[in-house]
């Protein structure tokens, strides 16, 4: 491997060194182009050395052109580099919603503004798609898969181009997991939330993101928007695994016990427990007051989830 | 004597140990502290003061390249083993299959200082070892290509720098690859871009050194102006620029107490090991912790003894009994800790601290430790249950850190730093490091009227009950919003 970028950087070195180091440019015009597109300094002067300093315009049109070809073929470049780290992300809108999953290499990179932004640029696209998306009617959600490559940004460009774009310019690989959107049956809301919570309100991305289609015939005590957020937390700390059925007469769930410490001679202390074998949404314990079960936490609001999903970065599709 | 026994209860194996062999027992204790595995390893020798360092930035930008060159460069004076790229991007294949690799690391030395390098993953990564105790990070070095300049994940670089305390006059940034960047303007503006987004940070960015080079060059051995030197610079700057923080050795005696027995008419024994601090027959001493309003009690202590032997003066890490005069079965259990008269410590039931969660992998638990949680605290010999208020979070997954306030049954011997695991049964499911000991609990904090004014308002921001039994029924939450029959009340049924 080191020996294969050593002969990489040898490569694109010699040939420019030679050709562009005598052309002289000014600091000025160097510093204020890198500033207005962000590309690296090496091409910036490329393009002031091809164009001269008065014409902006074409060097930043030259720039452009550059990092797009570059971005594919750094694209292409660092294709094969494993990309474990991340963001996925949740939107709604009453009964559309959209999740994507893009991946990069260091948490560094997903934790900044610049791949939040990718993320939430094919976000909005996939969900804008999604309206336009013929529903058949049924009880549960329902799941289209799209393909990057179809997605367009809000001025028609490609979105494989707007990622190749942002990988020339992070410097990392990435890759779209997945992109995904949802419909809501008639008659339920669909709510989104994240954890942790690295987006907005309004798109919420973390390693952890879930989708709960709620249904609430009278008004709680708190908001549905509430309600459903909490329940999009439980989703996300218990991992269930299906809604299972509702049960009135719910097993009584302690919700703390009392364990012992050093000391036997000391009270016992009591800490909290939650029991984690049940993979049944409604059945399980509700994480955030587990002495009850989120149906009967639901049954108080007048709530009902009608379909959930729950998706974890790295996690199967 | 019966404190003897007693003793040799808690040292078993030792029952019969001459003099001499207790000797022999202390050296091999003492060596065990330096050595992970005793015998046939070097011993580290302690001459030169140390520094924990690491390599920061965007991963093409040449970190491990950079370190390989250190190593090479030092290995010629005898400083470091030269370890290879390969050496040290080790393990691609357990990168493919997407297991975190964790911070490498490695130690060189130069004439004056002693380092140890680790080049940092990634963020959750850091922060996790940070927690854990497996690596550390006291001085940066910032790496960023020529070619490219600062790129928009430089910020997140910084950020983690500062947010882990990397103090302002400890980072350095060595401006990599300047042999494929001929011209010296560009090489003038990378810098002033990289100085602001410094300044920008807080750390010193007009006057942090930046070093030109190329640690390609240094490895290959090319261009010794820009390769080997700019090693050597960077060196410089670590062994003359960077500032060691202060290590603060605290030497008051310090001794937590495993075990407790009363000896009638002679007082009582506490048995464990002396942390830190020199203790002596006749010395005066304070028992502190395991107080839900932190009293504490005076003593004098009357007697040492280590494996069955009378001990005149005891010192770091010896096991002992103390035999404490005038005090009672109840004026001191496990968990307390034994200080000078005089000493500055403050018992605590309220302190910050930074938590792991453990993986299931890890042998935590599949579940995640939510706001309100109570959970069972360990820490020296104490242990004690605690409500678990998270900062910025609603609740932490397993594999992921995070910032909570503890509120503990008691009062504690808690210092900064200090570590702490938290269990439940036999499993142990988080980890952490007390940071900043905060004020006790007030009067009015504890005031059971404030206290449920308090709970009550919560439940009625939550829409639940997060205290679970805990919460009394008396609290009756008012939910006006809600329908007649208010269905929240039935969550409270069939509580006691």
């Amino acid at each position: 491997m080191f020996a294969r970028s050593t002969f990489v950087r040898l490569l694109s070195t010699t040939g420019r060194q030679l050709a562009e180091a005598e052309k002289k440019v000014s600091k000025e015009a160097l510093m204020t182009l890198r500033k207005r597109t962000g590309y690296s300094y090496v091409n910036c002067r490329k393009a002031l050395v091809k164009f001269g300093e008065n014409d902006m315009e074409n060097a930043v049109k030259w720039l452009k052109e550059a990092a797009a070809k570059e971005g594919w073929a750094k694209a292409a470049k660092l294709g094969t580099r494993v990309t474990s780290n991340g963001l996925v992300s949740v939107v709604t809108d009453n009964s559309a919603a959209a999740v994507v999953e893009l991946s990069c290499e260091t948490d560094f990179v997903a934790r900044s503004g610049a791949f939040k932004d990718l993320l939430a640029n094919i976000s909005n696209s996939a969900l804008s798609k999604s309206k336009s998306q013929s529903v058949s009617e049924g009880a549960k959600l329902q799941e289209f898969n799209y393909d990057l490559g179809d997605l367009t940004d809000k001025e028609g460009k490609n979105m494989r181009e707007v990622l190749s774009l942002a990988i020339g310019k992070l410097g990392e690989n990435m890759a779209v997991k997945r992109v995904k959107a949802y419909k809501a049956p008639e008659g339920t809301t669909l709510f989104g939330a994240s954890h942790p919570k690295d987006g907005s309100d309004e798109l919420p991305m973390g390693r952890f993101i879930s989708l709960v289609a709620l249904k609430q015939t009278s008004k709680g005590s708190i908001s549905s928007q509430q309600l459903a957020g909490q329940i999009c937390q439980h989703i996300i700390g218990m991992s269930p695994e299906s809604l299972g059925e509702a049960v009135d007469s719910a097993k009584s769930q302690e919700g703390l016990s009392s364990q012992e410490g050093h000391d036997p001679d000391a009270d016992p202390v009591v800490v909290t427990n939650i029991d984690d074998s049940e993979t049944a949404l409604l059945r399980q314990a509700f994480m955030l007051n587990p002495s009850q079960s989120v149906h009967e936490y639901l049954k108080s609001h007048n709530a009902s989830v009608i379909d959930f999903v729950r998706v974890e970065l790295g996690g199967e599709q | 004597m019966q404190i003897f026994s007693l003793l040799s209860r808690n040292v078993g194996a030792f029952k019969t140990v001459t003099l001499c062999e207790q000797k022999m027992q202390q050296v091999s204790l003492l060596q065990a502290r330096h050595l992970a595995v005793p015998g046939g390893k070097a011993v580290f020798k302690r001459d030169k003061p140390h520094l924990n360092v690491g390599t920061i930035g965007h991963v093409d930008h040449g970190k491990t390249t950079l370190t390989s060159a250190i190593t090479k460069v030092l290995a010629t004076s005898k400083g470091a083993k030269y370890r290879k790229y390969e050496d040290i991007d080790n393990a691609p294949e357990e990168k493919a299959r997407g297991i975190t690799i964790n911070a490498f690391h490695l130690e060189y030395e130069t004439a004056k200082r002693h380092y140890a390098h680790i080049d940092c993953p990634g963020h959750a990564d850091y922060i996790k070892n940070m927690i854990t105790g497996a690596a550390q990070m006291e001085g940066a070095i910032l790496v960023v290509a020529a070619t490219d300049g600062p790129m928009p994940q430089t910020k997140e670089h910084l950020l983690l720098a500062r947010q882990v305390g990397v103090p302002l006059e400890n980072i350095v940034v060595f401006m990599n690859k300047v042999d494929e960047v001929p011209d010296a303007e560009t090489r003038e503006l990378v810098e002033m871009d990289i100085r602001e987004q410094l300044n920008e940070f807080g750390y010193p960015g007009d006057t942090c050194p930046v070093i030109f080079g190329s640690a390609l060059c240094a490895l290959e051995g090319k261009q010794p102006e820009i390769g080997e030197e700019a090693v050597k610079q960077l060196l410089d700057v670590l062994d003359n620029k960077f500032v060691i923080p202060e290590r603060k050795v605290n030497e008051e005696p310090m001794f937590a107490a495993e075990h407790v027995y009363s000896i009638v008419g002679r007082g009582t024994v506490i048995t464990g090991k002396l942390e830190r601090g020199i203790l002596k027959r006749g010395d005066k001493i304070e028992i502190v912790g395991g107080t839900k309003d932190g009293t504490t009690v005076k003593s004098t202590i009357s007697g040492l003894e280590s494996f069955r032997k009378t001990v005149d003066q005891a010192e770091p890490g010896d096991q002992l009994g103390v035999l404490l005069r005038g005090l009672g079965p109840k004026d001191v259990r496990r968990g307390c800790v034994l200080l000078p008269q005089g000493h500055k410590h403050k018992v605590t039931d309220k302190v910050k601290a930074q938590l792991y969660v453990l993986k299931e992998s890890e042998g935590g638990a599949k579940t995640p430790i939510a706001n309100y949680f109570s959970e069972h605290v360990f820490s020296l010999t104490w242990d004690s249950g605690a409500s678990v208020k998270i900062v910025g979070k609603d609740f932490v997954m397993p594999g992921e850190s995070a910032e909570v306030e503890l509120s503990l049954n008691s009062q504690m011997f808690i210092e900064p730093q200090q570590r702490f695991t938290i269990r439940k049964g036999a499993k142990t499911i988080g980890t952490g490091v007390f940071t900043d000991v905060l004020p006790p609990l007030t009067n009015e904090e504890k005031d059971p009227k404030s206290k449920k004014k308090l709970m009550k308002a919560e439940m009625e921001r939550l829409g639940f009950n997060p205290y679970g039994e805990l919460a009394e029924k008396r609290l009756k939450p008012d939910f006006s919003n809600s329908p007649k029959d208010n269905p929240a009340a039935k969550a409270f049924e069939g509580q006691p």
